[in-house]
């Protein structure tokens, strides 16, 4: 810090700039091209000759991307609510320590699923999924996106159960409490903002979801991202249409994120 | 008999917690106090009372009906914890509410039982804030109303004082007294504060290692300690090694010499024999300073010296060297002594215990 007093802040200001970029560049793109109406990229490469809404009038028009919308939100709000039915006995019990010998295995299970690439547990469903009767279906799909946000959910449950004090749990039952009240006047109340967490976690894993519902679910159950790769050049070309479906995709997210931040009070941690 | 505790016993893993523990409960408002250092078992005790921890083996029985298996919600006593437990989304009233409307009580009477719960404790007011919101000692207060509200058969408190600070806790002290006698409800208080246990209690069960080494009345506790331990748990105790030269087991009284060879006559706890190998144990307001020399072949008079004095406000405290013996003496401001000064001493109200096996002192 002694020499080149300035140097190190003008440095780190300019890798910023330069991140920010990086990060907003394509972003930026992305929403000109949903709203590029005429755009001759070769006179002029950072604005489009003529901006509407013609992109978005034309996929609320197209009853199969519209049902692929619909999906996209519809599978991520069943899978928010069943990862969190599936995460909250386990998470109880890391969480409030009460089986010590299970906690480990339980932490290690939990994030196993996020070491494990889309693609092979995707292959490694199909012949289930073909036994079972799964394929192409709803639940299929919800199943499978469960796994990936099982981290993310775990995670923020056992965080959740972790920061109540477990005298509480006696508190309550000495004051006459039978278990169920407890889940419901004592731990739901309390766990809100870490359900929240989760639950916007698990949503947002699901509708960025590709893979496995392109493994799984195409093509009588087809999202968003799936639809994005089909415009991208995936089977037409058509930017305009991917990125007006991009920001379909992101703005529920980026709208849910930042009111459960203001709710809550917590900054969402993915890890 | 309001509670009765039946050789209970609780292991966790391969550490006994509690080793066959017993007592009971004589009248319907006698406040009965667990003490003994943190790891003694008496939280332990105090959760398989409120049936929050099942006993390995033992018995708890509540007015002659058995409740040892019977679930804590089953149960309507009242348990204040050490941290308070105070539900941290609730309101004050909704605090002490809660136990109310499980009962499924009227509204109006859960409003009626809140307030008057919140007047006991002097908490008027304070019904719309949340506990953290509260001072420790207001919070403490809402733990109480909390398990009042129930109107509960037995109060059990978990060392409801220990994170108030000094001034509090005396004060807090003699209110929870005052308040448990005037509701007449039995209690069972756990605490490792000496003092405390010896303001609050009508009877003490002292505990070491998940036993009860002794039950009494404060003042039986204070002066008849069984044990050195007691002795040394309860109030401060000084402490010389010596040996039994005679010993009158009708009386109990024991004469010892000491390793420097004084007499010191005093009073055995147990039956002693001829030549065993003793510890005396003397309370620090009970060493006297002698003025005259000519007396010093009496017995229980030894020669010390004064090693470090410390004031305290309406005290002196001085610490004397007895040939390697550290002994605290306390005297009123109205000695003056210097260090090294020698001085000789009067012991009084003695106690000769039998050295433990392995005691090292």
């Amino acid at each position: 810090m002694r020499a080149g007093k300035h140097s190190p802040d003008l440095l780190s200001i300019g890798v910023i700039i330069l991140l920010g970029i990086y990060i907003f560049g394509p972003l930026y793109l992305m929403l000109l091209e949903s709203v590029a109406e005429v755009w001759y990229r070769g006179r002029q490469w950072w604005f489009p000759q003529q901006v509407g809404i013609k992109w978005y009038e034309f996929i609320f028009r197209d009853p199969d991307i519209f049902r692929a919308i619909w999906l996209t939100f519809i599978i991520a709000v069943t899978v928010a609510g069943f990862t969190i039915a599936l995460c909250m006995l386990p998470a109880y019990t890391v969480g409030t320590g009460k089986l010590k010998r299970l906690q480990e295995v339980l932490e290690s299970m939990g994030s196993i699923p996020q070491t494990i690439p889309a693609v092979a547990l995707g292959v490694g469903l199909l012949p289930i999924y073909h036994t079972l009767g799964l394929l192409y279906s709803f639940h299929g799909v919800v199943f499978a996106h469960s796994i990936g946000a099982i981290p993310y959910v775990f995670r923020n449950l056992v965080r959740g159960f972790n920061s109540i004090d477990p005298s509480l749990e006696d508190a309550a039952r000495t004051l006459g409490a039978g278990w169920l009240t407890i889940i419901r006047k004592i731990y739901i109340p309390i766990l809100k903002p870490y359900l929240a967490a989760a639950a916007v976690l698990a949503f947002a894993w699901s509708i960025n979801e590709f893979v496995l519902t392109m493994l799984l679910g195409f093509p009588q159950i087809t999202n968003i991202a799936v639809k994005v790769y089909q415009n991208a050049g995936g089977y037409y070309w058509s930017p305009h249409l991917a990125g007006s479906l991009s920001v379909i995709l992101i703005i529920p997210s980026m709208i849910i994120l930042f009111v459960i931040e203001r709710m809550t009070g917590i900054k969402l941690q993915t890890v | 008999m309001p509670l009765k505790v039946i050789n209970v016993s609780k292991r966790f893993g391969s550490t006994v917690a509690l080793d066959g523990i017993s007592f009971e409960l004589n009248k319907r408002d006698e406040f009965f106090s667990l003490l003994g250092p943190s790891g003694c078992g008496k939280t332990t005790a105090l959760r398989i009372i409120a049936g929050l921890l099942d006993p390995d083996e033992g018995k708890v029985f509540f007015e002659d009906e058995d409740l040892t298996y019977i679930p804590p919600e089953k149960r309507n006593f009242g348990y204040v914890f050490q941290n308070y437990a105070l539900f941290p989304h609730m309101t004050v009233f909704e605090n002490v509410a809660f136990g109310l409307k499980l009962r499924k009580l009227p509204q109006n009477e859960i409003r009626k039982r809140v307030k008057e719960s919140l007047e006991m404790v002097g908490l008027t007011g304070l019904e719309n804030r949340r506990p953290r919101q509260l001072s420790g000692g207001q919070q403490q207060r809402v733990a109480i109303a909390r398990v009042l509200a129930i109107q509960p058969r037995l109060l059990l408190l978990d060392e409801p004082l220990s994170n108030l600070d000094a001034k509090l806790r005396e004060k807090v002290r003699f209110e929870l007294k005052d308040l448990q006698k005037r509701l007449g409800i039995p209690a069972v208080y756990v605490t490792h504060d000496q003092a405390e246990a010896l303001v609050l209690s009508d009877r003490i069960a002292v505990m070491q290692n998940g036993k009860i080494v002794q039950i009494g009345s404060p003042s039986e506790i204070y002066r008849r300690p069984s044990t050195a331990y007691v002795a040394d748990f309860i109030g401060i105790s000084n402490f010389m090694k010596g040996k039994v030269v005679e010993y009158d087991s009708s009386s109990r009284e024991v004469l010892v010499e000491t390793d420097v060879g004084d007499l010191i006559k005093g009073y055995a706890t147990q039956d002693l024999r001829k030549g065993e190998k003793v510890m005396l144990s003397i309370r620090p307001e009970n060493i006297k300073v002698i003025n005259s020399e000519k007396i010093a072949k009496e017995h229980n008079i030894i020669k010390v010296n004064v090693k470090r004095i410390t004031f305290l406000g309406d005290s002196y405290d001085y610490r004397l060297d007895y040939s390697g013996w550290e002994l605290r003496m306390k005297t009123l401001p109205d000695i003056i002594l210097h260090e090294k000064q020698q001085i000789f001493v009067k012991l009084m109200d003695i106690l000769v215990f039998r050295m433990e096996e392995g005691e090292k002192r």
